[in-house]
């Protein structure tokens, strides 16, 4: 292969060709900064053909030398798919990903904001990355659409196209597609199996190849011109200035091709997460030992002075190291919340809706299992609110609203719960409407006084769609459901608050991680129990005013005008030795699928946060217990799952308000 | 019919040969799979869970994992009369069709291993009730003065465990 180029070589003419040839391979093989530089010489070096540097000359021979090493490792490797393939296949998706991450925020950021060239380079960047390690890795479909992307891309920088229309159109659909193709790739890699082609690549990279060769190029280029700008009453853009919601992008003008992202890389190392939960599940049984120990008699009784202060230093450094170790598992929710602003886009196209996403809080951590899993719920949310919430333009410009709808997603820390709201502003849930399909349904009685609440909390319900069709994009009614079930999963809880003509709001109350919880030790008889705190609503001493019998069995505590039914823990779990006069003991309001419930115990022992272990197989369903924990005395406590305990009450018909018919299955 | 099942039984039998932890519980001895049992561990506070099934105790701390612990009396019908003060807990680890189950078996005392030959392996009898005793039985050791009943831990850990009967 001529690979190798002297500087002293004599004329262009015969450099050129083999320029030509390096510039092929390179740009299947540039995954390495020097292959960059010796790219952007190579570049220069033909546009001026004239009057060629040695300098650049050197860098070229440099990049042939790299790339003729690089391509005998290849070729040494290339017999299996080893240990070190797929390694680097996992690196390379993890990467991309990132990549095509940055690369949604700068098309969304482009249309609303218009482009600059720094955007331009930075999308071309992404593209050219994968579009390298794809073909050190033979993914020729991967390498195909980022290489026409990339031409695309390349038609946009030379200023012979402007990044908008059909062009912008092309990108976002070119950027889905990889997405696509990573998660196939994705797959095919962890179940070590080949790689089928999507159906759709072909189609797409002859579009892009048809948008490139399109024969009426224009010869000014109009780079700078913005899509005509959504009006939007939030912070959106009218001008080509950038969203502070979209601020991820930094605006100060930076030479082209020098940050490879857009925001300041802070080193990091990768573990595997499995050595990661280990480490956490160890602190765990640590801190559990020293509160052992801490307790132990031989220590409360007679321990000098020394030896307290010395356990008790153990104890701060258990603790700071346990936060620590929860800290690793952490992560931003900025990249979920960058995947609903795409979705956003996607769904209102389909629904022939104008909508922007505006976010807020993109920063705050969350345990990594819980962003996983918050996904589905906020994917089934957005398309609700964009397909229901919102309403058409020609609706919304008729009510005086601004053409385009505008969905709010933020996330904050608020005690010790995190809270994720989705907000839109649009016509907001029809009570009515939802009201005549639960009646049809079955689920309520036709002309039953329900709390807005309560006619809300119905969408929850299975197969439940007030939507007049089924579309592409919902309708099927499995949405709410599959937000309910994964948030309860969470041990979290969905508020819904409605203003009809307004808007929703959906707001999803986490716990901070999936491991821990708050919990409340409560004593019934000789046994202890944990109640969630994020279930628990008050603890009071009831009096004897506040209690009262249904059929002398079922009884009822009214707090401050409500009633509700109340539970002994002790008859609900056989507990021997429990006190038997409600008035000597607590009542714990706790508040589950809708329902308050007091639950009658003896004593509360300590409010203290406990590492959730799974009760296991073995104990039957044990439907009650969300989990267990170890105590601080080393005993297992139990976990209640107050939904389980208040699903026990069901109630009939009310017929009118103020009518206490209600019926308790204990 | 009993005579088809003894016919049956009999190549089974010769499997049941091997190393047993043999413990007693009441009056009468046992013996499991010594490869079934991970450790022994003297009594721990067993937290009871309201509502599990039957012969079920409750659940224990094993350095920090939670594991059921399954009271073999209930299983194999011996009365409660017979109690001991310190019980002891045999750890057991299955394998379950979402990885290895550890259990705890609660057992009055735990006598010694031994190594029981095919020849000394008889089939279980049953005395035509429908009763829960001898269903836990593989068969019976004749070892040099008693008799020794293997028991059949799987199956006893599967009536309280519902993912292990499938």
């Amino acid at each position: 292969m001529v690979l190798s180029i002297e500087p002293d070589e004599p004329g262009l003419t015969t450099l050129t060709p083999v320029l030509q040839k390096l510039e092929e391979a390179l740009a299947v093989q540039a995954d390495d900064a020097s292959l960059q530089v010796a790219r952007t010489a190579l570049a220069d070096l033909v546009r001026n053909k004239g009057d060629a540097p040695a300098e650049a000359l050197r860098a070229v021979n440099t990049a042939a030398c790299e790339l003729q090493r690089l391509l005998k490792r290849r070729t040494s490797k290339r017999v299996t798919r080893d240990a070190e393939t797929v390694e680097l296949a996992r690196d390379f998706l993890q990467e991309s990903g990132d990549g095509l991450g940055t690369a949604d925020e700068i098309l969304l950021n482009v249309e609303t904001a218009g482009t600059t060239p720094e955007k331009v380079n930075a999308l071309f960047r992404v593209f050219h990355t994968i579009k390298g390690v794809a073909g050190f890795l033979e993914l020729p479909e991967v390498v195909g659409l980022a290489h026409a992307t990339e031409s695309l891309m390349d038609e946009v920088r030379e200023g012979r196209c402007p990044l908008a229309g059909e062009a912008l159109e092309l990108v976002f659909r070119a950027t889905a597609q990889m997405r696509t193709l990573l998660d196939a790739l994705k797959g095919a890699v962890e179940a070590s199996v080949e790689i089928v082609p999507h159906e759709q690549t072909p189609a797409l990279v002859s579009r892009l190849r048809s948008f490139v060769d399109r024969p009426s190029k224009p010869l000014t280029p109009e780079v700078a011109a913005p899509v005509a700008a959504p009006e939007a009453p939030l912070p959106a853009p009218s001008s080509p200035s950038i969203a502070p919601a979209f601020v991820a992008m930094p605006s100060a003008p930076k030479p082209a091709d020098a940050a490879p992202t857009v925001s300041k890389l802070r080193e990091t190392v990768k573990v595997d997460l499995e050595r990661v939960d280990g480490m956490v599940e160890m602190i765990g049984e640590l801190i559990i030992v020293e509160s052992m120990l801490k307790h132990a008699p031989e220590v409360t009784n007679n321990a000098s002075p020394r030896l307290r202060n010395t356990l008790g230093q153990l104890g701060k450094i258990s603790r700071d190291l346990q936060n620590a170790a929860m800290r690793m598992r952490t992560v931003p929710v900025h990249n979920t919340f960058q995947k609903m602003a795409r979705l956003t886009r996607e769904v209102a196209r389909k629904a022939g809706k104008d909508a922007v996403l505006v976010t807020q809080g993109e920063g705050t951590e969350m345990d990594r299992a819980m962003v996983e899993r918050l996904e589905d719920p906020l994917v089934h949310m957005v398309r609700n609110a964009v397909d229901h919430g919102l309403e058409t333009p020609a609706e919304r410009t008729a009510r005086g609203k601004p053409a385009t709808g505008t969905l709010a997603l933020s996330a904050s820390h608020k005690g010790g719960s995190i809270v994720v709201e989705l907000t839109d502003d649009g016509r907001g849930l029809q009570r009515e409407a939802i009201l005549e399909k639960a009646v049809q349904k079955g689920l309520v009685n036709r002309g039953e006084a329900l709390t807005d609440s309560e006619v809300f909390a119905l969408i929850f319900a299975p197969g439940f769609s007030t939507a007049q069709k089924v579309t592409e994009v919902s309708g099927r009614g499995v949405g709410m459901d599959v937000v309910k079930r994964n948030v309860e999963g969470m041990r979290g809880r969905v508020l819904i608050e409605s203003v009809p003509g307004r808007g929703s709001t959906f707001r999803l109350v986490l716990p901070l991680t999936l491991a821990i919880i708050d919990g409340m030790l409560v004593s019934v008889g000789r046994e202890r129990y944990l109640i969630p705190s994020l279930s628990i609503v008050e603890a009071l001493q009831p009096t004897q005013a506040m209690l009262s019998t249904m059929g002398e069995r079922d009884e009822l505590l009214t707090v401050r005008g409500q009633v509700m039914p109340m539970l002994r823990l002790s008859t609900l779990l056989d507990t021997p030795g429990a006190k038997t006069n409600p008035t000597e003991g607590l009542v714990v309001v706790v508040e589950g699928v809708g329902k308050r419930l007091g639950l009658l115990v003896d004593q509360l022992l300590a409010q203290q946060q406990v590492v959730i272990k799974a009760l296991g197989q073995g104990v039957g369903r044990a439907e009650l217990y969300s989990g267990a924990a170890i105590l601080s005395d080393g005993c297992v406590g139990l976990i209640l799952n107050v939904d389980k305990l208040c699903g026990l009450i069901t109630y009939k018909h009310r017929p009118t308000r103020g009518d206490s018919a209600m019926e308790v299955h204990a | 019919m009993d005579t088809n099942r003894e016919q049956t039984d009999a190549p089974a039998l010769q499997g049941l040969a091997g190393k047993y932890m043999t413990f007693r519980v009441g009056l009468e001895e046992y013996g499991l799979e010594i490869l079934k049992v991970r450790e022994l561990i003297g009594l721990l506070e067993i937290t009871r869970v309201p509502h599990a099934p039957a012969g079920v105790r409750g659940v224990v701390n094993l350095r920090g994992k939670v594991i059921p612990v399954v009271d073999l009396r209930t299983h194999l019908g011996i009365s409660e009369k017979s109690k001991v003060d310190r019980p002891v807990i045999i750890v057991v680890q299955l394998q379950g069709p979402q990885g290895p189950i550890t259990t705890g078996v609660l057992v009055d005392q735990v006598l010694e291993v031994r190594s029981i030959t095919a020849q000394q392996i008889e089939p279980a009898p049953s005395f035509g009730r429908d009763d829960e005793a001898t269903r836990y039985i593989l068969g019976i050791a004749k070892t040099d003065k008693r008799v020794l009943l293997l028991i059949d831990i799987e199956l006893i850990l599967a009536s309280t465990t519902l993912s292990l009967a499938a």
